[in-house]
């Protein structure tokens, strides 16, 4: 790490604290990797995960002040403290390369893409974290992230929907690769939207998915990294109707590969019927029903100022932990939110 | 049985979406009931105390967002001119670092209550600097290096 560090000692109750909450960051959502070394450096700088030796740097004052279970004069530091945790844990839990992977995004922003989505998880599992770890309810801000935290939760909120919700996506996208991180976006338009006419896993519906993502790898979507809530919701709005675009046009496509020879007169009658409609909230299972949420198509239209992504959620969602390309039960809006 | 935690933890999470993010009224007792129903009876002490605050917790909507000072607010026109970088690797990192040098002589400034807010704008900053300077994958200008 560029600035200084020292090492934190393992028999340190600073050390003895920050892995206790380690192994229970990695109970909440477990990955299968662990790239975390053991040692814990306090920083002077922001600090960070080290992708290469896999050392966990963090500021030394909210080391030291921070993880404490006690009431402190600072409960914000405290708050700080353990989203600091957690985000390093969410980094270290996944690798970053997918070699030989057609659809792997080895651009900036996919690097962007890699530390907002530890933001997100961040916010996402910070109150269930706090109780688990036995701290004091904590007062924690979202909007106090930064602007890869913008431009990913808002890029989540425009992929969710009613097979793959924003927790389910956010809980995808945590297990890595980071350089998949836009493929599982993809993937999860592809079963919110595109369901019924994607190809099943292989090379054609990773074809579908590489048009999205170059959808998302919009050349405006830099500025969604940026926290300008008017900037924010321009450049969503323009991904957004390019999303739905693209959506549109791949439903299109695949309706006219179906379509048949003259000779075939049946199957030209049934080509020539009404284009099937996206999935509406009536084929979502009862509990989403019961919630009176609107179709999926407002999905794609989410667009939130980035710096306020937060306050504006979906109104629909479902999904839980099943693999990729399981429909799923149950609602969920949109997570992310603050607390005191 | 052992309590389920990456199960319960959706759940609450879903459950305050709905409580506090839906838009609509939300029953408070219902949803509280079905998170207990996830605890098993048999679950450890520290596991029925911990899910038993947090189900207290969901009954607490978001506060009002924060009022922020001025030093808070010129840190963050400080990020948006510098993230995403632009320009050459060096000069991609010489913006990182410009903006980060500039938002910590900020924190340093700034109230107890709001100096580690500040801090962690340099967070994202710091790290694609790093990313740049020694890249665990070779970043790309075309999206798929391997297709």
């Amino acid at each position: 790490m560029p600035e200084s560090g020292e090492r934190v000692p393992e028999d340190s109750p600073t050390y003895r604290e920050f892995t206790r909450l380690y192994d229970l960051a990695r109970q909440l959502q477990p990955t299968g990797v662990d790239r975390w070394n053991r040692e814990l450096y306090a920083t002077s700088g922001p600090g960070g995960f080290d992708q290469r030796t896999g050392a966990i740097g963090i500021h030394e004052p909210l080391l030291r002040d921070g993880l404490t279970r006690q009431p402190t004069e600072s409960p914000r530091r405290q708050a700080r403290a353990l989203a600091m945790v957690l985000n390093r844990v969410t980094q270290a839990g996944m690798a970053v390369d997918a070699p030989g992977e057609a659809n792997a995004v080895g651009t900036k922003q996919a690097q962007g893409l890699h530390d907002g989505v530890a933001s997100v998880r961040t916010t996402s599992d910070f109150a269930t974290f706090t109780r688990l770890a036995g701290y004091p309810r904590l007062p924690f801000d979202a909007s106090e992230l930064s602007g890869a935290y913008a431009a990913t939760n808002d890029l989540v909120q425009q992929a969710s929907g009613p097979r793959v919700d924003r927790l389910e996506l956010i809980n995808r996208l945590s297990q890595g690769p980071a350089m998949m991180h836009f493929d599982q976006l993809a993937e999860a338009v592809v079963q919110n939207r595109l369901q019924e006419v994607a190809p099943p896993e292989g090379a054609d519906r990773q074809a579908v998915r590489r048009e999205l993502i170059t959808t998302m790898l919009h050349p405006q979507w830099d500025s969604l990294a940026q926290r300008s809530p008017e900037a924010g919701q321009h450049v969503a709005g323009e991904i957004s109707k390019a999303l739905n675009a693209k959506v549109d046009e791949i439903r299109q496509r695949s309706q006219r590969a179906d379509r048949p020879t003259a000779a075939d007169g049946m199957q030209q009658q049934r080509a020539e019927a009404p284009a099937k409609p996206e999935p509406k909230a009536q084929e979502a299972p009862a509990e989403a029903k019961a919630a009176e949420v609107p179709a999926v198509g407002k999905f794609l239209s989410g667009s939130a100022p980035a710096g306020r992504a937060v306050a504006k959620r979906p109104q629909l969602g479902q999904g839980s932990r099943r693999p990729t390309g399981q429909p799923t039960k149950g609602p969920a809006p949109a997570q992310g939110r603050t607390q005191d | 049985m052992p309590l389920d935690i990456p199960a319960f933890n959706m759940a609450f999470n879903r459950a305050y979406d709905r409580m506090h993010h839906s838009g609509q009224p939300g029953d408070l007792s219902a949803e509280q009931d079905k998170l207990r129903a996830l605890v098993p009876a048999d679950a450890s002490e520290h596991d029925r105390t911990w899910t038993a605050q947090l189900i207290g917790d969901l009954a607490e909507p978001p506060p009002p967002p924060l009022e922020r000072s001025e030093l808070y607010r010129e840190a963050v026109r400080i990020h948006i001119e510098v993230y995403p970088p632009k320009g050459t690797d060096e000069e991609m990192i010489a913006m990182l670092a410009d903006g980060r040098r500039r938002i910590w002589e900020l924190a340093d400034r700034a109230t107890a209550d709001e100096e580690d807010d500040i801090r962690a704008m340099t967070d994202d900053l710091q790290s694609m600097e790093d990313w740049i300077r020694d890249p665990p994958f070779p970043l790309t200008d075309v999206p798929f290096p391997n297709a």
